[in-house]
Parts: structure tokens; C-alpha cells; sequence
């Protein structure tokens, strides 16, 4: 066939040409669109990060711990104090001996005189400056307290308190965080010399830091200097895990420079020394160096001199291989290379250098408190806080908490509760380690939980059986049987006579309840107090069945029990689940003698910046008759005094008045006992998780916790208050009115008009009389 | 035998006198010393109807004698000087606070317990101030003008809750301890 005559006629070199035009153009073409992809890819990716930096560094930016503090003690003129304990007190606030008290949170001891000075501390209602005070301890209480500078004598001072607790964020890192205007100088240009020597120069990642790193680094033989901006590390710690790969490093640099593109100088900084992490301590990781001051130093920031502040600046390399306190040879040696080379750079004079040297480590010594050291308590404030603040914000948001806890009662009722267990589980022959038992100490006054114990190791963070250990109080409710009696004084008496008698019930399921007392006897008529003095089981229910169940029932809840209970007759004798925490309730408005007040682990809360915000007042209601009230805890005083209750005088003298109710259940399973002295309430839990027989009674078991507790912290006699309509009588054994010169008569309180009137064979006519003409005068003047 | 008789018959009568003796005691004075403008009853305007008594209507609340005020420790006369301060500027969780602290350091002290009560009806909380009157009363045996202050104050909470009937009640009790 003929060629197309259009075709153009072209030199056959130029084919070869022609060929290629067409690809370049495609490739370029390719290329370019590669390119604009990748462009595009690049800056959404840079925005997406964009987003993510600002987030982070301006919406809330680290998550703090809250911390929880012990109540402060006050110290006054008459406050009991022995001096071992005002001592420990200061040690356990790290106060360090120092006999000229050169810095805040230093002491001096001379015999029994101390000479302190108290760190300021942010409380709920405002700042309490630190103050140079003496303080004279004489007989075991506060004598004197004196301002050293004006000699005036100061009536109250509250000590800081000492920190129990913190919740962590998920993530278990501690921080103080500081402000770039409280960091030392000295850190700064530490930290510019040995980590990123460019910072004030460049733009977030410098290649020339890099390289010269590397020469640097190659000559001396050993890290000298890092090749990572701040600003770079502070992203890698800030944003992104942990792991080392080309791409986490290529997002690490973008983040970099969106950093200081968007951020001053001094911003990254402070972020970084906020951020960095310093070491680890048990669970919790110590960041920042705020934080790493006052764990390595028990110092704030802010007053570390230049040796320590090279220390911790050496650290960001390394910290658990440069640990000061395992590897003190090696901080040491990283130490001096850091200080060197701030002298060499110029930003540390050499004769400071050379005096810096010359220390030690000087880390402190100081016992480190973890976040846990009294869980049982810091249970309970958790959970009553949960009521008001979400659990993120728990944790997160580096709340003040405020607790009601007494340091030193909590202490040592641990060490007691500890010893004792473990030597009732010996004396009694239970299955080894077996014993277990809960404790929950309140004021006697205003319901404040001074104490939580939940283990018998107490410092075991498990299951708190102070708060969930719910089982039956057994004759720990009879008290409330009893107060629903006596509630009816026209028809009870303390000395009304009561039947203690076999009693045999159909329950629902077609069963015959037959209770039995403890000694499997019957006692026949015996007075009220008695039958509640010896605990009787006959005596109770025969009396609670005449009162009808569901008043006893509606005596619980006025007392303060808010699980729902069943009204069955087995509930006369404590078949009722309850918790160690909620028997404290309960027991708390009889201490108040009918005066109901919340427990409160929590005093107030403020912020992370020290603003109040929450405060949990005091509050008190009236459910209980105080003259009903009285009348009761009379009988439960005798129970200690001459009933189930007496072997507390085995550890407490004779005459030291104490109300209080023993709780035995079925087979020895639990052991409890639940009492106030004139300052304290305690009630106490024995028994196994296993539910076996413990082999003790609330007497031998729980009491004796409690009064050996009792013996070490109460210093107050109980005191009741008796109220305008009650009248002591005298009566016979029988129940008669008699007179102080009858044999065997004994005066017991009475509502008035309630009395017995019925006048015992004892008292002689003359002595009726007598007695008529004295109350008709009294009458007399009465009326005015 | 007869000996005894006659002592014990002495001795009823001597009772007798003892109770004459307590109406003897002089009361605080009444106004004079401008107590009254401590407790806030005083300056709200009273909503309270008047009503028929046969004694002396109680006017106002009396200060405590100087006996009782003195025998509170000084750490106690400073955190009641520091709620008095804190309440007249309208801080009253302020002045509660150091009340509380007052109590953890001396509970049963009837006039901290009073204290309190006077904050709470300052924040027109008035059946916890009530409660916490009760609760001073209580602790307040003995002390006829603390417990005197503290029914006028239950009388006037429960005015303002407006239980004229309870409100009513509590004058007479106040009435009747002088």
C-alpha cells in the first residue's frame, strides 16, 4: 500500500527524539503530581499534628495527682504530747536537725524544749507562714509555745500536715510543677550546656547540634552533649512513646518545629523541665524536676544549690543508670562532667565549680511515702469523694484533700492492731496467718474518721474489710432493742423486770427458731440493764417481741443504718450484715448521745492553685431522745464495767469510764466489740475471710484490740451528760424505791415520772415520810 | 437510831435550801454591755408575731457571764475571737472552719457548739442551726444563760422556718430558765 502523503517526511535521527518527548513530559507530569500529593499529605499530617501539639500544650497539659493530707496537728497549751512523739511527728514532716534553724522545716531539741521552724503551707482557709517558735513539752502535754523573734506566747498553731496519699493518674507519674521564674538559673544553663547548647538559636531541630554533638561526643570518649533539641525531646516525651524507628524520628522533628513555630523560648522550656522524667520509685515515676528536687533532695527547686542542680541535670541522660542512690559513684562522675563543662562554656565561674566538687551526692535520706501507705483510709476518702468529683478529675487534677486522718493515732493503732492479731492467732490456735479483723476509730464528738484499718497488715492494699467486710453484728444490736425500751419510760425502766426465758418462734419457712443464751441457761425476771449487761439472748428477744420487730427496726434506722434491713425476729440478736464502718455509724449517735452526725473522712478540698473549693461541714440532728439515749449508755458503762465488757480493764485502770457493747456471732465466726471513751470511738472486727469459726468471742478477741488501742490513744474519760428530767433513785434488788440506807441499794437514773413508786419493804415509815416532806418542799419552792 | 432520823430529816431540808440558793445567783446584765448586736436574730427584721406571755417577754440574748467566758483556754478564746471576726465580715465558712477546729480541740464545749448555731441561722440554715442549739444545750448543763441563748435562737430559727407553734414553744422554755 502507498504511505499517507500527510505523514511528514522527518530524518531518521530525530525518531529516537521523537520517541522520548512524550515520556519526559508523562514522567514530569508524574512526578509533579507525586510531589503535590506529598505535599498535600505532608501538610495535612502537619496540621493533624499541629492540632494534636496545641491540645496538649494548651488545654490541661500534664495530669496531677491528688494529694491528700492528714489532719495538721494543733499545737496549744495543754495538748497531750509526749516528746518522742513531737519528734517523730517532725521527722516524719522531714524537719531536719539544725541547731541554728538556718531554712524553713528545721528543728532543734534541748531536753524538752524544741526550737522549730514551721514551712508555710497553703490550708484550705488561707496561708499559714513559717514561723521561728520554741516549744516547752512538760508532763507529756504542750507547756508553752513562743515565738523565738518576739517572745509573745502563741496561743494555737497548726503544723503543716503530713501528706498520707495520692491518687495517680493512669499513668503514675508524680510532678510538682514549676514556673520558668522558680527555676535556678544555674538549671537553665545546665541544661542548654550539656543538652541542646543551640536552643536560643534554633528553630526546633538544628543539624548543626547534631554533627557537632557527634564530634564532641567522639572526641571526649562519652556522651558529652545530645544531639536532640529540648525541643525535640520534649516532643518525644510529650507526644510519643517510647519506641526509636526513622519515622517516629521524622515526627518527632515536625513536632519540633510546629513547637517553636508556635510557642516562646521560655514556654518550651518550662514545659520540658516540667516534663522530663527523672527516676522511678516503686510504681510511681518522678517527673519533672520539681518533683525530682524534693524526691532526691527533700528540697524545693528553688533552693538547690549548683552541685545538686548538676546532679539532677545529669540525670535526664540516664536515671535509673545514674541513680544517686544505687549508683552514687557514677551520679557522681556524670556530676562532675556536667559541672565541668559549665565551667568550660563559661556559664559557671570556676571557683564555684571547684567548691561544687568537693560535696557528696547529698541526696536525703528521707523514707519515701508512696501513694498507698494507709489504703484502708484513702478507701474511704476516695469513695466519699467520688460522690462530688468524677473519677478523671480525681486524678488528674492535682486536688488538695483535705482528710480528717490523725497521723500519729493511725500509726499507732496500726503497730497494736498488728501485734495483737498476731497473737491471738498464736494464743488461740487458729490456722496460721487466718485471723483477720478491720478497726474505724472517729471523735467521740463531730464524727470525724481519725483512723481505718483494713488489713491485718494494715499497710496491704487489698480487700478493706473496714468498709466491706459485711457481716452479722450479732449482740452488737442489742443496744437498740434495748433504746426502743427505754424510748418508752411509762413502760421501761432500766430496773424493769424482764423474762429471761425460753422462747420458741415460727419462722416463715415453717421452722421453729429456738433461741439459746450464751451459758444455755434461763435466768427468769431479771432487770433490763442486766439482761443488756450480760448479754442476755432469752431476755433480748422475749422483750424485742413485745416491742414488736419493726420498731427495733425503725430504732437502727434513726440511728444511722441505711441497708435496707429485714424485720425478723432474728434480727433481736444481730442477724444483720453490716459493715465495721457502719456500725461506727451507728454506734457514733449514741456516743453523741442521740445526736446523729455523719462520718466525714474529709474535711475540705481546694485546688491545684490553692482555691477553695469544697468544704464538708459539721453537722449534727437530734433522732434519739437524749434522756432514752442516756439511760442506755448508763446500762452499756456497766456493761464495761461489770459485764461482757470488763476484761478492758485488764489494759485500762479501774476507774476509767468507758460505754461499750460486745457482738458475738454464731459458732465464733465473728468477733466484735464496738465502745467510746470521753474523746474516741472504735469499733473492731475479727474473724475469717473463710467464714470458719474464729474460736473468739467479741470479749476475747476484738476487746482486747480495742481497749489495748484504747490504752494508747484515749486521754479522756467518758463524761455523760445527764439531761434536766432525769432523777437518780435509790432501789432495792427487786426494783423497789428505796433510800441510801438500805442493804444492797443502788441509785439508778430514771426519766421523771418513771420511777418506781412502790416503796420496798427496806424503807421504814419514818423514812417515807421524810421523803414526802422533802419533795413537798421542794415543790414548794419550785413554784415560786 | 433517832440520831440518824433527825440528820436525815436536816438534811432533806438542807436540800430544800440548796435549791432556794440557785434563784439567788444575779443574772447578766441585760443590754447594757451591747451584746446583742453578736447575734444576727437581733438585726434581721423579725417575723415574728407577737404573742401572749404571762412573764416578761425575753428580749434579747444576754452575754455569758464573765466566769464561763474565762475558762475557756486561750487557744479557744482565739479561734471564737477569729469566727466572731470572720462572721461580722459575712464569712461564714470561715468562721465555721475555726469553729471546727474548736471542737476538735475542745468538743464538748457548749458555746463552741452555740457558735456554730449562730453560723448556721447567719446562713439561714435553720433546722441545722436548731440541731446544733439543741446540741449546745445539751453540753450546757448548769450554764442557765448559755441555754437561755441557745431556745431564743431555736425560737427564732423556727420563726423564720415559720413553726410559729414550735417557735412559741422554745420562748417559753427561754422564759422559764430565768
Amino acid at each position: 500500500m502507498a504511505k499517507p502523503r500527510n505523514k511528514p517526511k522527518t530524518p531518521k535521527k530525530n525518531i529516537k527524539d521523537r520517541k522520548a518527548k512524550p515520556n519526559r513530559h508523562v514522567f514530569r507530569a508524574f512526578l509533579l503530581r507525586l510531589f503535590a500529593l506529598t505535599f498535600v499529605v505532608i501538610v495535612a499530617y502537619g496540621v493533624y499534628l499541629d492540632y494534636i501539639v496545641r491540645n496538649q500544650f494548651e488545654g490541661k497539659r500534664w495530669e496531677l495527682a491528688a494529694h491528700v493530707y492528714a489532719n495538721p496537728i494543733e499545737l496549744y497549751q495543754g495538748v497531750p504530747l509526749t516528746v518522742n512523739q513531737l519528734e517523730t511527728l517532725l521527722i516524719d514532716l522531714r524537719y531536719q536537725r539544725s541547731v541554728s534553724l538556718t531554712s524553713a522545716g528545721t528543728y532543734y531539741r534541748s531536753g524538752n524544749t524544741f526550737k522549730i521552724k514551721t514551712r508555710p503551707f497553703e490550708f484550705f482557709d488561707g496561708r499559714e507562714e513559717s514561723k521561728s517558735i520554741r516549744v516547752h513539752v512538760s508532763n507529756n502535754r504542750v507547756g508553752s509555745i513562743q515565738n523565738i523573734r518576739s517572745g509573745s506566747s502563741i496561743a494555737l498553731l497548726r503544723l503543716e500536715p503530713v501528706q498520707v496519699g495520692s491518687f495517680y493518674p493512669s499513668h503514675k507519674e508524680d510532678r510538682i510543677l514549676v514556673k520558668i521564674s522558680d527555676v535556678p538559673q544555674t538549671l537553665i544553663d545546665g541544661l542548654i550546656t550539656i543538652e541542646d547548647r543551640d536552643f536560643y538559636q534554633h528553630y526546633g531541630v538544628s543539624i548543626k547540634s547534631i554533627f557537632r554533638a557527634l564530634w564532641a561526643n567522639i572526641k571526649a570518649g562519652g556522651v558529652v552533649q545530645g544531639g536532640s533539641t529540648l525541643t525535640q525531646q520534649l516532643a518525644k516525651n510529650f507526644y510519643l512513646s517510647s519506641e526509636r524507628s526513622l519515622w517516629r524520628k521524622i515526627k518527632e522533628a515536625m513536632m519540633a518545629l510546629i513547637l517553636e513555630f508556635r510557642y516562646q523560648k521560655d514556654e518550651i522550656l518550662e514545659a520540658y523541665i516540667n516534663e522530663v522524667f527523672l527516676g522511678q520509685d516503686g510504681a510511681r515515676s518522678i517527673n519533672g524536676f520539681g518533683m525530682a528536687s524534693v524526691f532526691y533532695f527533700n528540697k524545693p527547686l528553688i533552693d538547690l544549690k549548683p552541685h545538686q542542680v548538676a546532679l539532677l541535670v545529669g540525670l535526664v541522660k540516664g536515671p535509673s543508670y545514674y541513680d544517686p542512690r544505687r549508683h552514687a559513684k557514677r551520679a557522681l562522675k556524670r556530676r562532675d562532667l556536667v559541672l565541668d563543662e559549665m565551667a568550660r562554656m563559661g556559664v559557671l565561674p570556676v571557683q564555684q565549680r571547684n567548691i561544687a566538687k568537693r560535696y557528696g551526692t547529698g541526696i536525703s535520706t528521707f523514707k519515701r511515702f508512696s501513694g498507698s501507705r494507709f489504703p484502708a483510709f484513702l478507701d474511704l476518702v476516695k469513695r466519699q469523694l467520688s460522690r462530688d468529683y468524677k473519677e478523671e478529675e480525681l486524678n488528674s487534677d492535682g486536688l488538695n484533700v483535705f482528710s480528717t486522718l490523725d497521723y500519729t493515732l493511725q500509726t499507732t493503732a496500726e503497730k497494736i492492731f498488728k501485734t495483737t492479731l498476731k497473737s491471738l492467732n498464736k494464743q488461740y490456735g487458729i490456722e496460721k496467718g487466718k485471723l483477720q479483723g478491720a478497726m474505724v476509730i472517729t471523735r467521740r464528738e463531730g464524727g470525724e474518721v481519725v483512723a481505718v484499718i483494713g488489713d491485718r497488715n494494715p499497710e496491704f492494699d487489698g480487700f478493706n474489710r473496714a468498709l466491706d467486710a459485711i457481716r452479722p453484728i450479732g449482740s452488737l444490736v442489742k443496744p437498740a432493742v434495748y433504746l426502743t425500751a427505754l424510748s418508752k419510760p411509762s413502760q421501761y425502766t432500766l430496773t424493769s423486770l424482764i423474762d429471761d426465758s425460753s422462747i420458741s418462734l415460727k419462722q416463715q419457712s415453717g421452722e421453729l427458731w429456738e433461741p439459746q443464751n450464751y451459758d444455755k441457761q434461763e435466768h427468769g425476771q431479771v432487770p433490763l440493764h442486766s439482761a443488756l449487761t450480760h448479754s442476755y439472748n432469752l431476755a433480748t428477744v422475749n422483750l424485742g417481741m413485745e416491742l414488736k420487730v419493726p420498731k427495733v427496726k425503725r430504732t437502727l434506722e434513726e440511728l444511722g443504718i441505711r441497708r435496707a434491713i429485714n424485720p425478723y425476729p432474728s434480727l433481736l440478736l444481730g442477724a444483720i450484715p453490716l459493715s465495721p464502718v457502719e456500725v461506727a455509724q451507728m454506734y457514733q449517735t449514741l456516743a453523741g448521745e442521740g445526736f446523729f452526725t455523719p462520718l466525714r473522712s474529709i474535711q475540705s478540698v481546694s485546688s491545684n492553685d490553692n482555691i477553695a473549693l469544697q468544704r464538708y461541714p459539721l453537722s449534727v440532728r437530734q433522732v434519739a431522745n437524749p434522756s432514752s439515749v442516756y439511760l442506755l449508755n448508763t446500762a452499756l458503762q456497766e456493761v464495761m464495767s461489770e459485764g461482757t465488757g470488763r476484761s478492758a480493764y485488764r489494759h485500762l485502770p479501774a476507774n476509767y469510764r468507758l460505754v461499750g457493747k460486745t457482738g458475738t456471732t454464731d459458732e465464733l465466726r465473728d468477733s466484735w466489740f464496738a465502745g467510746f471513751s470521753g474523746d474516741y470511738l472504735a469499733v473492731v472486727w475479727l474473724g475469717r475471710d473463710d467464714n470458719k469459726p474464729s474460736k473468739l468471742t467479741g470479749a476475747s478477741g476484738a476487746l482486747q484490740v480495742w481497749s489495748k488501742v484504747m490504752r494508747a490513744i484515749s486521754k479522756q474519760t467518758v463524761s455523760l451528760t445527764q439531761p434536766e428530767d432525769i432523777e437518780y433513785v435509790w432501789v432495792d434488788p427487786s426494783g423497789l424505791r428505796a433510800n441510801e440506807f438500805c442493804a444492797n441499794a443502788v441509785q439508778y437514773p430514771y426519766i421523771k415520772g418513771s420511777a418506781p413508786v412502790e416503796y420496798s419493804p427496806c424503807v421504814g415509815a419514818v423514812g417515807r415520810t421524810l421523803k414526802r416532806a422533802g419533795d413537798w418542799f421542794n415543790d414548794f419552792i419550785n413554784n415560786k | 437510831m433517832n440520831i440518824k432520823l433527825i440528820c436525815s430529816g436536816l438534811l432533806v431540808l438542807l436540800t430544800g435550801c440548796a435549791d432556794l440558793s440557785m434563784y439567788n445567783q444575779v443574772p447578766a446584765p441585760v443590754g447594757g454591755t451591747a451584746q446583742s448586736s453578736n447575734y444576727p436574730a437581733q438585726r434581721e427584721p423579725a417575723k415574728v408575731e407577737t404573742y401572749a406571755l404571762d412573764d416578761a417577754e425575753p428580749t434579747g440574748y444576754i452575754a455569758q457571764p464573765e466566769a464561763v467566758v474565762a475558762t475557756n483556754s486561750p487557744a479557744i478564746v482565739a479561734l471564737l475571737d477569729g469566727a466572731h471576726q470572720y462572721r461580722e465580715q459575712g464569712q461564714y465558712d470561715m468562721a465555721a472552719l475555726k469553729l471546727e477546729r474548736a471542737v476538735r480541740i475542745s468538743p464538748r464545749n457548749p458555746q463552741v457548739w452555740h457558735e456554730l448555731a449562730n453560723i448556721r441561722m447567719a446562713q439561714q440554715q435553720y433546722e441545722m442551726a436548731i440541731s446544733l442549739a439543741k446540741k449546745s444545750n445539751l453540753l450546757a448543763a448548769g450554764n442557765r444563760v448559755l441555754q437561755r441563748n441557745n431556745w431564743l435562737l431555736i425560737a427564732d430559727s423556727f420563726s423564720y422556718l415559720g413553726q410559729t407553734s414550735a417557735a412559741n414553744k422554745a420562748k417559753r422554755k427561754a422564759a422559764s430558765l430565768f
